[in-house]
């Protein structure tokens, strides 16, 4: 399987008053195509700091990522930032030049987030600006990113504007061979009733309208935006480091120019944007590809004015808006109800069928892990234990720590399972125990697991533990 | 027995060294702020001159001393510039400024100091009443706070010397009367977000008190915004003071030293003189001292605020 | 069967929705409403739902730390009173006095002399035989006092029991041995006494919550949520703690969670609840074979599974919880229930015994157990 993004070694440490916490110690782990990678793993065991690393939203102060590389196509996506690292360490602090490099970072992973790199967070509510409406924030979206697709399909619709006023009055409409035709057939296929198809319509047909009038300002427009996808392409596929660097410093002088609330302040002033009104035709079309009912009404309301399921989805709408690469689910549905949580995990499966992106979805719950993924990752302070396929893994876990944590599971369905316990406490990062680091707590410990790191060993076909009792110089005991 | 008791003192010890602990990290992190430390200094250098400054001049603390005349000649009404006799010089009347701003810093911080604990112990009692209790009572307390605040403060404060007597007795009066309503805003709101929280309600299932919570719950978690405000109000009641001296309120007599009291003898007497600017000592030195310690209080607050914001420690 | 305990007759719980000019009260929210609970002495009851239905406030209602809108609460009754009270105030229709015949005027009158509510006697008495474990484990614990003295509070306020059955101040030396030997029970030790919550994992604060609750000898213990803020290897290690507390002690245990796994791992009975009302009880064992409401099978459905070989048919509710500042009229789940029919939008159903030990609310109870109404593909009328 091809894989989408490989993160290896990833080393992250948190700098406070009472010391070092080093959250995360050695994480290496790959994503294939169209996979869904469960990591699961107890509070402060690293699983949201590794998501967090993953997109550079770790807040520095007091975090760093120290080590590693997350490669994303051929990007490695922590390279600059572990230069940065470099210089504070040494010490070697030139204001202005440090500046601009952090800076130049900053603004070229604007880029990457949200539109090869997108999230879900735990909270909805607190992840949805309360006072822009859904419309806007979906919409937000899409505009940063998505500029070339959205004028595409309005040149094609004013050029066939005629077709498709025919098409509102009843009549049938060939399929064309571009953008457009493929949102035809979208349309066609998934809008639910006819008022739906009719909203599509009219959109479509005002913002032809729209486009038609100021053919050249968007035309212009539409040509600049192919030009900076091309060179975001260009930065994921080029080999050479030293053009990418190039390239993030023209991406980042681009980005600076783009001023969003200017932009969003034209925009709405100019009531006829062919693409405000795409966007708005493209959010609605997302909200109901997450079955939300009455999408039309959803559009125009608040946060505050939706339930936490209703607003999960439509932040995964906002993650899935620009197709991306790799989804990171962090908890996803730890906030809600049993009941919209099977809802919930419903839909992400269907979308992931129907979409193929590959999902990281980060859970402290087994079941959602069992139900959900292909693959798992079990971490442990700030290391990954065990890897496995999941029927494997929860069919033949190997690491003590999987094993008791399968153990301590209350279970549903075995109503005479009696819970086993793990005794003691997640350990302190700060001063974490030598060796392995789950040790303090291991029923099989002995000598060499105080003293010595596991490597990762692979004990068969993509199942890996690290775990000194499967290195095969001790027996099991 | 001895043991017993070297057990309960060994426990004592150890509850102290915890709450040293805590404070010394809180102290730790008001110290990172290079601005707040040297504000912390300087407020304490000017805590030891209102200490020690009176004592080691000399003479009546509760007034300057004025020199009518010095090597024979007469000086009772001409400012003396600072000289090698007077370090700040002299001001109109003849009193000495240098020993005019080191009296006053004592009456000027011991006045502040009373209005503000004073007005922090009010506002809390009524505060956590009216945020604990709510309802009716609730409702006087802070309506009654309402006017009290829309009320402009200078005014209040002359109607109240003006109406009774310009003592210093009523002038702290006045003050307090000035200051109350903040805190008891402050406190409340502090306290209706710590009412919600578990650990009040255990308190309750564990059948204590309305007063007990209150005391030992509700109070210690909702004071330290309290604490920012004592040392950013600190301040702002010297100048208060100050102002209300210059407008002429303050209590009778020359001779009180009060930094806005020097500067409104200068003022008063050279209405009629060419240009205050010949005499810019009389003016700057005490307006100066104000200016010192008010900023450094503000920096202190600020820097209080930040270590008590949960945010910031890290 | 064993005795009663808690026995709990109507009770109704409104918030008023203030808002307007002169903070009128525009509407209520429905937080518990005409829900009957008798709990047995010595046995776990759990009590289930999703979150907005009630639950956190049914349990602080009945350990008085919330007024109830209505209801009387009986602590420990004696058979003969409880039962005809509870008999009377079922099927009482009107609340005025003056409407009331003379012996239901007399039992109401018994009626208030037993009633923890209202005799401030009584109301004293059970405070000290009640406690209360929370859910959150950080805001439980007051930040700013040392852990010997946040377990130390209950004591200090109630005393402990002695063994000739009466309550004993202590302070000094013995209070502090008394917590030591408190804290080594729950895992924890001498020296955890002089810290703060601060410097503890959730699961030792939970241990720390646990002892300062059953500190006084309680022997009703509400547990909101123990285990829901905590991992699942130290979820297992609280449960255990609580199992073994409760055979040394000899508790009773109100377990209020939404996660029905822990719920089968803990209790002997269960009540669900949806939306302010109760909807089904039943003994554990029953409720998870053959669960009878529509809700309680969906809920059961909708548990992930740790097995990724299972396959399970999982029935998604369609929609959200409704408001319960507006409930839907009628059976309160008809919104999203597959087997609604016309009735469900009018009358709403009394929880009836269906078999023996195993009461639902449902018109429809009989026939979906025994198979004869089949669920329709979507709910017929939802919101």
């Amino acid at each position: 399987m091809e894989d989408v993004l490989v993160v290896k070694n990833l080393k992250t440490q948190f700098f406070i008053y009472e010391g070092v916490v080093k959250a995360l110690e050695d994480v290496s782990f790959s994503v294939g195509k169209g996979e869904v990678l469960g990591i699961v793993g107890e509070t402060g065991c690293g699983k949201s700091v590794t998501a967090y690393s993953i997109t550079r939203l770790i807040p520095d102060p007091p975090g760093r990522v120290v080590g590693g590389e997350v490669r994303l196509g051929n990007l490695d996506l922590m390279r600059n930032i572990k230069d940065e690292a470099r210089f504070v360490q040494k010490k070697r602090i030139k204001i202005k030049h440090n500046y601009r490099v952090i800076r130049n970072n900053e603004l070229f992973f604007n880029t990457i987030r949200g539109k090869y790199i997108s999230m879900i967070f735990q909270e909805p509510m607190a992840a949805l600006n309360p006072v822009y409406t859904v419309e806007d924030q979906i919409a937000e979206t899409l505009l940063l990113h998505n500029r070339t697709r959205l004028l595409k399909i309005m040149k094609s619709a004013s050029g066939h504007l005629s077709e498709l006023e025919k098409w509102r009055d009843g009549g049938e409409i060939e399929i064309f061979d571009d953008e457009l035709g493929e949102e035809i057939d979208k349309i066609k296929k998934t809008a639910r009733g006819v008022e739906s198809i009719r909203f599509h319509q009219d959109l479509l047909i005002e913002g032809a309208n729209g486009f038609s009038k100021k053919m050249q300002k968007y035309e212009e427009m539409l040509k600049k935006s192919i030009e900076h996808d091309e060179l975001e392409d260009r930065l994921l596929t080029d080999p050479n480091p030293t053009t990418q660097q190039e390239i993030i410093k023209r991406l980042a002088k681009e980005s600076k120019k783009v001023n969003l609330i200017k932009m969003s302040k034209q925009m709405k002033r100019n009531k006829k944007d062919p693409l405000l009104i795409e966007g708005r035709r493209e959010s609605f079309s997302l909200l109901e590809s997450v079955d939300i009912p009455n999408p039309r009404g959803v559009l125009k309301s608040y946060p505050h004015e939706l339930s936490g399921g209703m607003l999960q989805r439509v932040t995964i709408s906002i993650a899935l808006a620009n197709n991306p690469k790799v989804l990171i689910a962090d908890e996803p549905t730890t906030a809600l109800d049993v009941t919209v949580q099977a809802q919930i995990l419903k839909l992400l499966r269907d979308l992931q069928d129907a979409i193929g992106t590959s999902i990281i979805l980060i859970t402290h719950d087994l079941g959602v892990i069992a139900e959900t993924c292909n693959r798992v990752a079990v971490m442990y302070a700030g290391n990954i234990v065990e890897m496995a396929e999941v029927k494997e893994l929860f069919r033949n876990p190997k690491h003590p720590y999987t094993i008791g944590l399968l153990q301590s599971i209350p279970r549903v369905d075995d109503p005479n399972k009696t819970l086993k316990t793990i005794p003691g406490n997640v350990p302190n990062l700060i001063n974490p125990p030598q060796g392995c680091r789950f040790h303090p707590r291991c029923p099989f410990v002995f000598d060499r697991c105080r003293v010595e790191k596991p490597v990762s060993i692979e004990v068969s076909k993509g199942h890996t533990v690290e775990c000194h009792l499967f290195s095969g110089k001790v027996n099991a005991e | 027995m001895t043991a017993n008791a070297n057990s309960a003192s060994s426990n004592l010890a150890r509850a102290v060294r915890t709450r040293f602990q805590s404070f010394a990290k809180t102290f730790y992190f008001y110290t990172r702020s290079p601005i707040a430390t040297i504000g912390l200094i300087i407020v304490l250098f000017y805590l030891l001159v209102a200490i020690f400054g009176p004592i080691i001049l000399g003479g009546d603390p509760w007034r300057m001393t004025q020199y009518l005349s010095f090597h024979g000649h007469y000086i009772y009404n001409v400012p003396q510039p600072p000289s090698r006799y007077f370090p700040f010089g002299t001001t109109f009347e003849g009193y000495d400024i240098f020993n005019g701003v080191v009296k006053a810093a004592r009456i000027d911080i011991m006045v502040a100091a009373i209005v503000v604990l004073s007005g922090a112990i009010v506002g809390t009692f009524l505060g956590s009443i009216a945020g604990y209790k709510g309802g009716l009572t609730g409702e006087v307390i802070m309506r009654v706070t309402d006017i009290f605040l829309s009320i402009p403060s200078l005014v209040l404060a002359i109607a109240f010397l003006v109406i009774f007597s310009r003592t210093l007795n009523v002038m702290v009066l006045a003050l307090i009367v000035i200051w109350w309503p903040t805190y008891t805003r402050i406190v409340r709101g502090q306290v209706l977000s710590v009412r919600e929280l578990k650990y009040v309600e255990a308190s309750v299932a564990a059948g204590s008190s309305s007063v007990r919570t209150v005391l030992k719950h509700i109070i210690p978690n909702s004071i330290y915004p309290i604490f920012v405000q004592v040392s950013l109000d600190f301040g702002n009641v010297i100048l208060t003071m100050a102002a209300l001296f210059f407008l002429g309120v303050g209590f009778a007599g020359y001779w009180t030293p009060e930094w806005g009291n020097i500067i409104s003898i200068a003022t008063t007497f050279s209405s009629g003189i060419p240009a205050i600017t010949d005499y810019w000592w009389t003016v700057v030195i005490p307006a100066l001292a104000i200016l010192i310690l008010v900023v450094s209080l503000n920096l202190m607050g600020d820097g209080l605020r930040d270590v008590t914001d949960p945010r910031l420690r890290r | 069967m064993s005795k009663v305990l808690i026995d709990a007759v109507g009770l109704r719980k409104y918030f008023p929705i203030k808002g307007g000019v002169a903070g009128r009260t525009l509407g209520y929210v429905y937080a518990v409403d005409d829900v009957n609970v008798k709990i047995y002495k010595g046995e776990t009851v759990g009590l289930v739902g999703e979150s907005g239905c009630g639950k956190t406030t049914l349990g602080r209602v009945l350990l008085d730390l919330a007024e109830p809108t209505a209801g009387v609460l009986f602590y420990n009754p004696e058979d003969s009173v409880s039962n005809k009270v509870s008999e009377l105030y079922k099927n009482l229709k009107t609340n005025k006095p003056s409407e009331l015949k003379k012996e239901e005027k007399k039992l109401v009158e018994e009626a208030k002399k037993a009633d923890v509510y209202r005799n401030k006697k009584r109301n004293r008495e059970f405070r000290k035989k009640v406690q209360i474990v929370f859910q959150d484990p950080v805001s439980s614990l007051d930040p700013r006092m040392l852990i010997k003295d946040i377990i130390a509070e209950p004591i200090i306020i109630n005393g402990v029991p002695t063994e000739d059955g009466k309550r004993k101040k202590i302070k000094g030396d013995e209070l502090l041995n008394y917590i030591k030997e408190m804290i080594g029970e729950m895992g924890l030790n001498e020296d955890h006494l002089f810290r703060f919550p601060h410097e503890f994992s959730g699961g030792q604060r939970q241990r720390i919550a646990i002892a300062r609750a059953i500190s006084i000898r309680p022997e009703f213990l509400v547990l909101d949520e123990p285990t829901s803020a905590l991992d699942v290897s130290v979820q297992a290690q609280i449960l255990s703690l609580l199992e073994h507390l409760q055979q040394k002690y000899e508790m009773t245990y109100l377990f209020i969670t939404h996660n029905l796994a822990v719920i089968r791992a803990v209790s002997d009975r269960v009540i669900v609840m949806y939306l302010g009302k109760v909807v089904e009880v039943s003994r554990t064992d029953d409720l998870f074979a053959n669960p009878i409401h529509p809700y309680t099978q969906a809920l059961l459905s909708a548990i992930p599974v740790p097995d990724p070989e299972r396959k399970r048919n999982i029935v998604v509710l369609s929609g959200d919880v409704p408001s319960p500042a507006n409930p839907p009229a009628g059976c309160r789940f008809h919104t999203r229930c597959r087997f609604a029919e016309e009735i469900c939008t009018k009358e709403e159903p009394k929880l009836e015994e269906i078999k023996e030990g195993h009461t639902a609310a449902c018109h429809f109870a009989r026939e979906i157990i025994s198979g004869q109404k089949k669920p329709a593909e979507a709910p017929k009328f939802s919101n």
